[in-house]
């Protein structure tokens, strides 16, 4: 979980030293990683009655 | 617009700031889904923060909107877990809301407010003059505030999970 925390860090560092592209790539791979950790975390099945 | 944009993160920081107070002030220690709603926080932040520094473009937007959306999905999977009476709560309320509530309330908003505010074109035109020397100051503190939010989750959710998941009823820190 850190991890994600750590990937963005480096995005608002990549946004400070005003690397905009680089900010953008490394803040939408901590989007991935934060939608991966949420999948990890819903380890119970998870049943819908539409 | 970039001033409102900065002020609309810093709505967000604020939130993850009082979550923090929740962490240490009432020494209650954050959920996984807890600590997924703060990422999706900083996430939509970290959006409206381009906005803020740079200019407002689609892209910033879209990023801020991606982290609401994701964190609204998060806080309603934690709203589902408590929903039905008798399987109790996780954390203290404010004004009768849990956190995770909040954090749905949080993020419903945020995905209106983007809608709307992505509708006005004129934000993106190229502009003619710099931005004013107060708009230019909050773009850098809302960048310094969202990077020390993020090095302070980091440093608490290293002691409290360490470098693997994190349980899913944390009882202490793994490193005091």
């Amino acid at each position: 979980m850190a991890l994600v925390f750590l990937v963005l860090f480096v995005a608002f560092l990549l946004v400070l030293l005003g690397r905009r592209k680089p900010a953008l790539v490394v803040g939408l791979i901590g989007l991935l990683f934060a939608a991966l950790m949420f999948r990890y975390h819903l380890t119970d099945q998870v049943r819908l009655s539409l | 617009m970039q001033l409102l944009n900065a002020v609309a993160a810093m709505v967000l920081y604020s939130v993850v700031l009082g979550a923090f107070w929740f962490q240490f002030g009432d020494s209650e220690l954050p959920c996984p889904l807890c600590l997924l709603i703060r990422i999706g926080m900083l996430a939509t932040a970290f959006g409206l923060t381009l906005n803020a520094f740079w200019e407002p473009r689609p892209l910033h937007y879209g990023i801020a909107l991606l982290g609401a959306v994701l964190g609204a999905a998060i806080s309603l999977r934690q709203v589902a877990l408590h929903v039905v009476p008798g399987t109790g709560s996780f954390g203290g309320a404010v004004f009768g809301f849990h956190l995770y509530t909040w954090a749905l309330i949080v993020f419903s908003v945020m995905i209106l407010a983007i809608g709307a505010v992505i509708c006005f074109q004129r934000q993106f035109e190229a502009q003619q003059s710099p931005a004013p020397s107060l708009v230019r100051f909050a773009g850098r503190f809302v960048v310094i505030l969202g990077l020390l939010l993020c090095l302070a989750n980091v440093i608490a959710v290293t002691a409290e999970c360490g470098v693997t998941g994190c349980p899913d009823n944390p009882t202490g820190y793994l490193i005091s």
